[in-house]
């Protein structure tokens, strides 16, 4: 099979996360739960994740607080932040992890930036959009439709220089694009163990600058004579017991991108997207949606095609690809692609050049007009 | 005669464990002796008397300071160490 679903979820693995979860399963109790061996070989294990997502993300280690995923952090990143009712400025490319909880608030948002591979519109867009002081913005890194890589640094400058809480969804950048906590100067960042970095599915990570409200309450192997949740970080935000064999495996998911390094993988997801638009630019039947600062995906249709028709054909040919709104309306908005849904390839470190070309070839055979 | 150096979450204890390590500090993390609990169950180190100056000074800079620094006597009392 060829992959190409890695912005929902990357399928190839370092041999090592499955060898780590395997290992757990067999070694590992509850973190801070006891003394004995078991509960020591599970917090020696999640503390290892800690330091390795602090190191690769320039955070302090009791800045890394787990998750289930993504939006499970950016839910708590907004419940800390944004009061019922209260302004919001968002991307025109959220997804609804981040527009969902906003909704829930009846929050006032305001879209900033709906032009799509324009940084620069982007930008001025925020600058005008934080004018009216909102209790927090929030920005994808990249959007999870487009692979428009969004001017992230400027706009965490822009929200410091403000005075304004940012909340960052790194759902796509984690483990591709430099993502640093204290340079950004964000409030919040959150993002999904199971996508760049390589980790299992149900696992994720909620870096926080400074504390955040809890949405589960409960046993945290610490305080245990209080009734209220500690003040401090991770306790906090991860009540109940972690999920150990997850985190053991995000963790050697992490040690490979921090080998790796993000720039190659970055820089090889690169080349192959450079190859497959070259590949499929010019053939009749397809509209690409390829810009300036564009990661490793790549959005498509098909005329006279439905979206789910075209990933059902590529699918048949062992190719995988997610077709839809991919949970993400906003950005579909904003690209005038809301009724239509677009057909999505996306790569990781595992894939490669040929893959690429088989899947062009196919594009080919299967959408000709 | 061990010193134990409490903290507040497993984290913290975690954390300063692999601060001694690093400075060539032995120390064991336990769970923390009942008498010695501040609001509940939590972590301690566990170091030698010799250690407790340089484990002192390691923990001074690392994250996840100690709460407090407990000496136990040989009657089996706690006594608490000013820090």
């Amino acid at each position: 099979m060829i992959y190409f679903d890695s912005a929902a979820t990357t399928l190839q693995k370092p041999p090592q996360v499955a060898q780590a979860v395997q290992r757990a399963i067999r070694t590992c109790a509850s973190v801070g739960r006891g003394g004995h061996p078991a509960a020591m070989a599970a917090a020696e294990t999640v503390y290892g994740c800690r330091e390795a997502a602090a190191k690769l993300f320039n955070a302090e280690v009791e800045q890394v607080a787990f998750t289930m995923n993504a939006t499970h952090g950016l839910n708590i990143a907004i419940r800390t932040l944004v009061p019922e009712g209260a302004k919001v400025v968002i991307s025109g490319f959220e997804h609804n992890a981040v527009t969902r909880p906003l909704h829930a608030l009846g929050a006032d948002i305001t879209v900033a930036g709906r032009r799509l591979f324009s940084p620069t519109d982007t930008l001025w867009a925020f600058d005008e959009a934080t004018r009216v002081r909102p209790a927090a913005v929030i920005c994808t890194h990249v959007s999870n439709v487009f692979g428009y890589v969004l001017p992230i640094k400027e706009i965490a400058a822009l929200c410091r220089s403000r005075n304004i809480p940012l909340i960052i969804d790194a759902a796509q950048s984690a483990g591709v694009l430099p993502v640093s906590l204290r340079e950004s100067g964000a409030r919040f960042i959150a993002m999904p163990g199971h996508k760049g970095l390589y980790g299992p599915q149900g696992t994720g990570i909620l870096l926080c600058a400074d504390g955040g409200e809890p949405l589960l309450y409960g046993g945290t192997g610490s305080n245990s004579e209080e009734q209220d949740m500690p003040e401090f970080l991770p306790d906090r935000l991860e009540a109940g017991t972690h999920n150990v064999c997850g985190i053991a495996g995000l963790r050697e998911g992490i040690q490979f991108v921090t080998r790796q390094t993000t720039q190659r993988i970055f820089d090889h997801e690169q080349a192959l997207l450079r190859h497959l638009r070259r590949l499929l630019r010019g053939q009749a039947g397809l509209e690409l949606f390829c810009g300036d600062g564009q990661s490793g995906v790549l959005s498509f249709r098909v005329r006279g095609m439905d979206c789910e028709t075209a990933a059902e054909k590529l699918a048949q040919q062992q190719i995988a690809v997610r077709a839809g709104l991919h949970c993400a309306p906003y950005a579909h908005e904003s690209a005038g692609t809301l009724h239509s849904g677009t057909v999505r390839a996306s790569f990781s470190v595992f894939n490669t050049r040929r893959e690429v070309e088989q899947f062009a070839s196919a594009c080919k055979k299967l959408f000709r007009p | 005669m061990d010193y134990f150096f409490t903290f507040r979450s497993v984290t913290a204890a975690m954390g300063s464990s692999r601060a001694l390590e690093q400075a060539g500090i032995k120390n064991q993390m336990v769970r923390t002796p009942t008498a010695l609990r501040q609001q509940g169950c939590g972590y301690s180190l566990r170091v030698s008397e010799g250690r407790l100056h340089e484990t002192k000074q390691v923990l001074g800079e690392a994250v996840g300071r100690y709460q407090k620094i407990y000496r136990k006597e040989a009657d089996g009392q706690w006594q608490e160490v000013s820090p």
